[in-house]
């Protein structure tokens, strides 16, 4: 599918990497996307994997995905980093969970960190900072 | 980067998209922007003390309580905090627009640019799934 009319949807000038955080909890989404954002990041947020497709499927630049494997839903964490190797290969991803996940679930590539819940958000920020292209 | 002047909105809305491109811009004119999808999100913030001066909020919302009914019980218990009901694209845009015009940085924009954004994006969600 090409698009028709190329629109630009970012603000070229706006040079903050871009989380995309995915966390089907309220009360833990907000407090980490407003550390993220007082961190110097732009952050968009999602509540579950179908979002984080979508905003993917909008064409919003999205430099690392932050998200925890156990969502409510049909699909988990898992399978969004195995959606995202398929789509978007180029994307780091950091996954979060409070039970240790079988290694190979986090291991599909060299882009997939692991940060066990609960997190200290100065170490999502410094993991995050660890796989952005260009060290954010 | 922290702006402790800045007002807080709560910013409720179901679709991911609508709600990353209103928040956004509510950012970029100077408020401060929680984002939820559910009226028991805002209850959230409010049980932990945290100051909200304006709830922007769809009429339809995630889980079980709609907008009216969440318009209805802050205005009862929380009198000082404005509360903003939108319908749809268009609404959401333009009371951003209205909200921006009062911000802390004055940043004009468009509603219907806005809208126009949105709907793009809608767009290719659609052609995405087909």
């Amino acid at each position: 599918m090409v698009d028709p009319v190329e629109t630009p949807v970012e603000d070229s000038a706006d040079v903050r990497p871009v989380v995309l955080v995915v966390e089907d909890e309220f009360p833990l989404r907000w407090p980490t996307s407003e550390y993220l954002r007082d961190s110097g990041y732009r952050v968009v947020e999602a509540a579950s994997v179908d979002e984080a497709v979508m905003v993917f499927a909008s064409h919003t630049r999205v430099d690392v995905v932050f998200s925890d494997i156990n969502l409510r839903g049909d699909r988990d964490g898992i399978a969004l980093s195995k959606w995202l190797h398929e789509h978007h290969p180029e994307v780091p991803m950091l996954m979060t969970s409070g039970h240790e996940p079988a290694a190979h679930a986090v291991s599909t590539g060299a882009k997939r960190l692991f940060i066990a819940k609960p997190y200290v958000l100065a170490d999502v920020d410094r993991l995050i900072k660890s796989v952005l292209p260009r060290n954010g | 980067m922290q702006n402790h002047q800045a007002k807080t909105i709560m910013m409720l809305e179901p679709d991911v998209l609508i709600r990353m491109v209103i928040a956004e811009h509510l950012r970029d004119c100077g408020y401060r922007v929680i984002e939820g999808v559910a009226a028991q999100d805002a209850w959230a913030v409010l049980e932990s003390g945290r100051r909200i001066e304006i709830v922007l909020a769809d009429v339809k919302l995630a889980g079980g309580e709609d907008g009216f009914s969440l318009a209805r019980r802050i205005r009862q218990t929380h009198s000082d905090i404005d509360v903003i009901l939108t319908s749809g694209i268009g609404g959401a845009a333009q009371e951003s627009r209205d909200l921006c015009e009062e911000g802390p940085i004055k940043k004009p924009y468009e509603a219907k640019d806005v809208e126009a954004r949105i709907r793009i994006m809608l767009e290719r969600r659609r052609a995405s799934r087909n």
